[in-house]
């Protein structure tokens, strides 16, 4: 079973990233219509503006990972089966080709669960340096290198009583009118 | 007196981590604040992150894991004691995978000028899935 399952995981995984290296050599050849997203006037994907293009890139990556998988399967684009280890277990070309083309969107999934990670570290750092600057200045000391780690090391002159307002805070109502966070408040 | 105005940020389905990220692209100002988390019946929930100058961006989680909830942000310009007013203008948006999905200045207090007092800004808004 366990053989299986990696060697379920290493084939989609071979293939997913065939299809990612062949897209984005299609995207970087034909820049305009591959890769080029429409952006409404604040910035934004313009989903509806760029379903076509997207509807591209998922053609290209389908064939592409379609051709991939059949290469598994001497070429039998339809009726072929991948063999997953020596198990005896398969899948059929087109379910493999429709998995692994995901492609360019599941390494960036993967990628953006990295990145969240690595942002939720630092979240948990600065918490920790607005935690320790809030007990220093209830002790009376004065912190400096954990609050200047909590704003970067910046010398906004509003910047300590920011911080030290962030301490303070406690959840408010979600409708709760006015900011807590001006300077008289 | 009316109710706040509350941001209705429609995110089409798909996997990936969102993310809330504070700018200032236009003004040279840094900025901080608190993220806080309410459930659907506005609930509180927490703290979701804290902003400050060198970390402009909370980690909310997946799409799926946050639908209807609400946010809060309680943020401010910070000042540089600046001998006039100089303009200020901040804006939020909602990132996945690099993308910002929605971005926005927000209404109370979002722009405006800042000298040597520092501003508050305040921008609520509720996550759904775009259908």
């Amino acid at each position: 079973m366990i053989e299986d399952l990696s060697a379920f995981i290493a084939t989609v995984l071979a293939v997913s990233l065939t299809t990612e290296r062949i897209v984005a050599v299609v995207k970087t050849a034909f820049p305009v219509w591959m890769a080029a997203e429409r952006k409404t006037e604040s910035a934004e994907v313009d989903l509806l503006g760029d379903r076509w293009r997207r509807l591209r890139v998922h053609l290209v990556a389908f064939v592409v990972a379609w051709v991939a998988s059949a290469s598994l399967a001497n070429f039998q684009f339809l009726s072929g089966s991948v063999k997953l280890g020596t198990a005896g277990a398969e899948i059929p070309v087109f379910f493999l080709a429709i998995l692994s083309m995901g492609g360019s969107a599941f390494w960036s999934s993967v990628i953006s669960y990295a990145s969240a990670a690595k942002d939720i570290q630092n979240q948990a750092r600065a918490s920790g340096s607005l935690a320790f600057q809030m007990q220093a200045r209830a002790a009376g000391r004065v912190p400096t290198d954990s609050g200047l780690a909590a704003g970067g090391g910046q010398t906004a002159p509003g910047l300590a009583e920011a911080l030290t307002k962030i301490t303070s805070l406690t959840q408010p109502p979600l409708k709760a009118m006015g900011s807590r966070m001006a300077s008289h408040a | 007196m009316p109710d706040p105005v509350i941001a209705t940020v429609e995110i089409p389905p798909g996997p990936g981590s969102l993310s809330v990220e504070l700018s200032s692209p236009l003004t040279p100002q840094a900025l901080a604040g608190v993220l806080w988390r309410y459930s659907a019946d506005e609930t509180p929930e927490g703290q979701a992150g804290a902003f400050t100058p060198a970390l402009n961006s909370v980690p909310i989680g997946a799409l799926s894991s946050i639908r209807n909830k609400f946010f809060l942000i309680e943020g401010t310009v910070l000042h540089h004691n600046d001998p006039q007013p100089v303009p200020y203008q901040v804006v939020v948006s909602i990132v996945r995978d690099g993308h910002a999905l929605h971005t926005e200045v927000p209404p109370e207090q979002g722009t405006g000028q800042i000298k040597d007092q520092n501003m508050p800004f305040v921008y609520r808004f509720q996550i759904k899935e775009a259908v």
